[in-house]
């Protein structure tokens, strides 16, 4: 009857402990004879293997034959008794059992050694329980080493706690790191312990597990981001321990970022697309569509003045096409030069050069034009694009002032939130961004009557803000004026 | 005598108003014309000639992509004020687009007869005409 205990390491365990110890006492000459074998022999040899009269090294492993040989020697000399010795039985039919082997000498009257006495002690089953925990401990050492989670405890009576080698990993802590509530605290920001501790408390509370995630700074200073799961041990309604597990994120964190930032431009790219499909349609194809009809109309014209109040429309519809393609080519131009490097700007200078650009129509219209950039004198990003985002802007003022008043512009610099921002504010028409909101930066969006443009210009300017990784805002009242915010931010000050 | 259908065209292409111009009036048909710039300009005028039906359009043309009030929204707009006017006026959506979206929104709104795409030929013109009673 062999016994395995391989089912599990608890279950197992409980097994081990109701189980009677299966012992046979052999007395038998130092080279391994036996003259006489206990009635409990078949529970460690097995049911119809003879033991009396036969040689035990007979029924020992072969490997483990030395060492026996050895400890019978020994024995036999000193006459003292062997420590105990752990060795293989290799019985009928390849069964293998392990056996704890106890020998001393018997000795006469005289005190000669005249025989051994050896018990062995079948302990197969916790010969296989090592074996099974050691590689259960492996398993789940290298299960967790590959998934960066870690074990830990807490227990609330003696406020110690107990963290795994993974979760000392995680938090980069020295080997001489105890961990107390007062340095685990020191490796996360006041708010986060605070939700962790508030995490536990409603473990505790209802026993139900809660998983959170926060980010942590290690001991060596290195930011993480972590997946924290709490649950609690119970005793009579008191939870008397806090158990967890810890997971460093911080890989899968930084590939979700990434995926967020490609679905972005992904998407960006799509609406793009989109916008081209639509812009095609109605700026280039409307006009196509006039010149059908025109030279319709013109082939079936006999009429002098006719034609020639044709062939004028022709040529309007012509011109209009052409303008428009030029600066579509031109927006898509921006979109493709998406890698042009950064320098520092001085601000007010180019803001400067631009207006003095524009200076006839500033003071065709009578404008003002102020600048303040004393909260941000300087910007880091392509001069090409920043100088065409400032003329974008103040160009769209421009178009569209009040006509009750002189139009006045407003540029600002600043930083909000570690963000270098440019603001054009002015005073002109303004517009409901109810109506409009949705299509103002779109290419081929126009919402003034009369107004000249072919909506391009936002959309350009857009294109270069988010190509870049920023974004514009813009705030607006119909009557009162209108303030684009642009957010000037790069991918490359990311990176640094 | 029967009278003039008028035809409004809500329309910011103004070339595109001087052509659609140009072929009614090889239609033989005897009709009258207004032009809107945008859908604000048009509603502005059927507001103001709402109880006026010798003035009020037969027939309105509305172009979908415009400045300001696009064609959708003067659309909901002019369907809100329906009720006001003291005719039925038919209304057409059309654009140069080939988009299916456009197409499927127009004929799906109530109040809408039909949606055309440019460029407006004679025989559409003429099939338009006709279908009005």
């Amino acid at each position: 009857m062999q016994k395995r205990y391989h089912l599990d390491v608890a279950s197992g365990l409980d097994q081990l402990l109701t189980d009677l110890p299966s012992e046979v006492i052999l007395l038998h000459s130092p080279g391994g004879q036996i003259h006489f074998a206990s009635h409990t022999a078949p529970m460690v040899f097995g049911e119809g293997t003879a033991v009396a009269h036969t040689n035990l090294f007979d029924h020992v492993h072969e490997a483990d034959r030395v060492r026996l040989r050895n400890a019978f020697t020994e024995s036999a000399l000193k006459a003292t008794a062997s420590s105990p010795l752990t060795v293989r039985l290799s019985l009928p039919h390849g069964i293998q059992r392990w056996v704890v082997a106890h020998t001393q000498a018997v000795r006469d009257a005289a005190g000669h050694v005249i025989e051994l006495h050896t018990t062995l002690r079948d302990v197969t089953g916790q010969v296989d329980l090592r074996d099974r925990i050691v590689e259960k401990d492996t398993l789940s050492h290298m299960t967790n080493v590959l998934a960066k989670v870690g074990g830990w405890y807490y227990d609330i009576a003696t406020e110690r706690y107990f963290w795994s080698d993974e979760v000392r990993k995680i938090h980069e802590v020295d080997d001489d790191f105890i961990p107390t509530n007062d340095s685990v605290s020191a490796l996360f920001t006041s708010k986060d312990m605070q939700a962790i501790t508030d995490a536990t408390a409603s473990v505790v509370e209802t026993g139900t597990p809660q998983v959170l995630e926060t980010a942590t700074t290690t001991s060596k200073g290195n930011e993480r981001w972590l997946r924290i799961f709490i649950s609690a041990s119970f005793d009579r309604g008191t939870a008397v321990r806090i158990y967890g597990a810890t997971q460093d994120i911080s890989e899968i964190r930084e590939r979700e970022e990434e995926m967020e930032k490609l679905v972005k431009e992904l998407t960006i790219q799509r609406d793009l697309l989109e916008e081209f499909g639509s812009l095609i349609s109605h700026q280039l194809r409307g006009p196509l569509t006039n010149l059908a009809t025109i030279a319709d109309l013109l082939v079936e014209t006999t009429d002098d003045e006719e034609r020639w109040r044709l062939m004028q429309a022709l040529r309007e519809s012509v011109k209009g096409m052409d303008r428009t393609l030029e600066e579509v080519s031109d927006a898509v131009h921006v979109r493709r030069r998406v890698h042009t490097k950064s320098e520092r700007i001085d601000v007010a200078r180019l803001i400067d050069s631009v207006t003095k650009e524009l200076a006839p129509s500033i003071l065709e219209i009578g404008a003002s034009i102020d600048v303040d950039t004393s909260q941000l004198p300087e910007i880091v990003y392509p001069v090409v694009y920043f100088e065409s985002i400032v003329r974008q802007l103040v160009t769209n003022a421009l178009r569209f002032a009040h006509a009750d008043r002189p139009l006045r512009v407003h540029l600002c610099t600043m930083t909000h939130s570690g963000d270098p921002l440019l603001t054009v504010r002015d005073n002109g028409m303004g517009m409901d961004l109810g109506k409009h909101g949705s299509r103002l930066f779109r290419l081929g969006s126009t919402f003034h009557k009369h107004s000249s443009g072919r909506g391009v210009g936002l959309f350009m300017v857009r294109s270069i803000v988010e190509s870049l990784g920023g974004e514009i805002l813009v705030e607006s009242e119909a009557g009162v004026g209108t303030a684009f915010t642009v957010n000037l931010r790069t991918h490359d000050a990311e990176a640094t | 005598v029967k009278k003039d259908l008028i035809v409004a065209l809500v329309d910011d292409d103004r070339i595109y108003q001087f052509t659609t111009e140009r072929l009614l009036q090889r239609l033989d048909v005897h009709v009258q014309f207004l032009w809107f710039r945008d859908g604000e300009e048009a509603l502005g005028y059927l507001t103001a000639h709402a109880n006026d039906a010798e003035r009020l359009p037969d027939i309105l043309i509305v172009d979908i992509n415009m400045p300001f009030l696009d064609g959708w929204q003067f659309l909901d707009a002019f369907l809100n004020k329906k009720s006001e006017f003291a005719k039925a006026i038919d209304i057409y959506m059309v654009s140069s687009s080939n988009d299916e979206r456009e197409r499927a929104r127009a004929k799906e709104t109530a109040g809408v007869l039909d949606y055309v795409e440019k460029p407006i030929t004679k025989e559409k013109l003429a099939f338009i005409l006709s279908q009005h009673h």
